[in-house]
């Protein structure tokens, strides 16, 4: 993947990082399909049981047979149409600033911004027993403007991108001496 | 008084349902080649959906080959009343 993708690369930008969540918040949609597919197996050993003329009808059994494709199909663009939703959601970090892409459904996609000069705070939150145990969580990131901050969502390792993101941010500060001091100013006006 | 309609009427539902599978899974497929996320995670789930999708097709018409469609659907019939309503 390149950046270009989504935005457009500096001259002097080359990337850090590109996060995704962890792989573990997908297995509730992995585990949910496989319910699903088992279900019309199910389905179909309680009708052979109770109502197998059902089953042999002339008519009953082609409706029976259609339903059954139209569900199987159904759930494999549910699954499809999951992943990519999980897939697609993607931070990148720069040298310069983090892209936050939240693709959200089919047809919405929300893509963000963020100076990595601007960033005030960088918090990470792991809280609960998977995130804990596998090792991931948020990184909430904060500027002196209240609108903007952007949530690194269910990444792997956050405490070492915290790391990093601040050294980053530091460095880029140094870049950005004057920008800041055009920012200062403009925040105490 | 009964109303019937050919048991081909679902094929055209189904084949419409189709064109629908289609245009979302070519929304979906363009969305991981339009944003360079061609990997070997996407490829694979891809290629998943893609062989249960065949493998799908291929026992619905298995399934259905043998099927006379123009066989009538009874959609509504007087007489399932028979018993309940007096005439």
């Amino acid at each position: 993947m390149h950046l270009s993708h989504f935005v457009r690369q500096k001259s002097y930008e080359h990337v850090e990082h590109m996060l995704r969540r962890h792989p573990i918040t997908f297995i509730p949609t992995v585990l949910l399909f496989v319910v699903l597919m088992l279900v019309p197996v199910a389905v179909y050993i309680m009708t052979d049981s109770l109502f197998p003329e059902l089953l042999s009808g002339s008519v009953s059994f082609p409706i029976l047979v259609l339903f059954g494709s139209f569900y199987y199909l159904s759930i494999y663009l549910f699954f499809y149409a999951h992943f990519v939703d999980y897939y697609l959601d993607l931070w990148i970090i720069t040298n310069d600033r983090v892209i936050d892409i939240d693709q959200r459904g089919l047809f919405n996609r929300v893509i963000t911004e963020l100076d990595l000069f601007r960033i005030q705070d960088v918090t990470t939150v792991v809280k609960g027993f998977f995130p804990t145990v596998f090792k991931y969580g948020n990184i909430i990131l904060t500027t002196a403007s209240s609108t903007n901050s952007i949530i690194i969502e269910n990444v792997p390792h956050p405490d070492t991108v915290r790391h990093e993101l601040i050294v980053l941010a530091e460095t880029d500060r140094k870049y950005h001496v004057g920008d800041m001091k055009k920012l200062n100013a403009t925040l105490d006006s | 008084m009964s109303i019937t309609i050919p048991l081909y009427s679902l094929l055209f539902l189904y084949f419409i349902f189709l064109l629908i599978f289609a245009f979302f899974s070519v929304v979906n497929v363009y969305h991981i080649a339009s944003s360079g996320t061609l990997t070997s995670a996407s490829f694979a789930i891809t290629f998943l959906v893609g062989a249960l999708a065949i493998f799908t097709f291929y026992f619905t018409f298995a399934l259905l080959v043998d099927v006379r469609w123009t066989q009538p659907l009874i959609l509504f019939d007087t007489s399932w009343f028979s018993n309940i309503l007096p005439v």
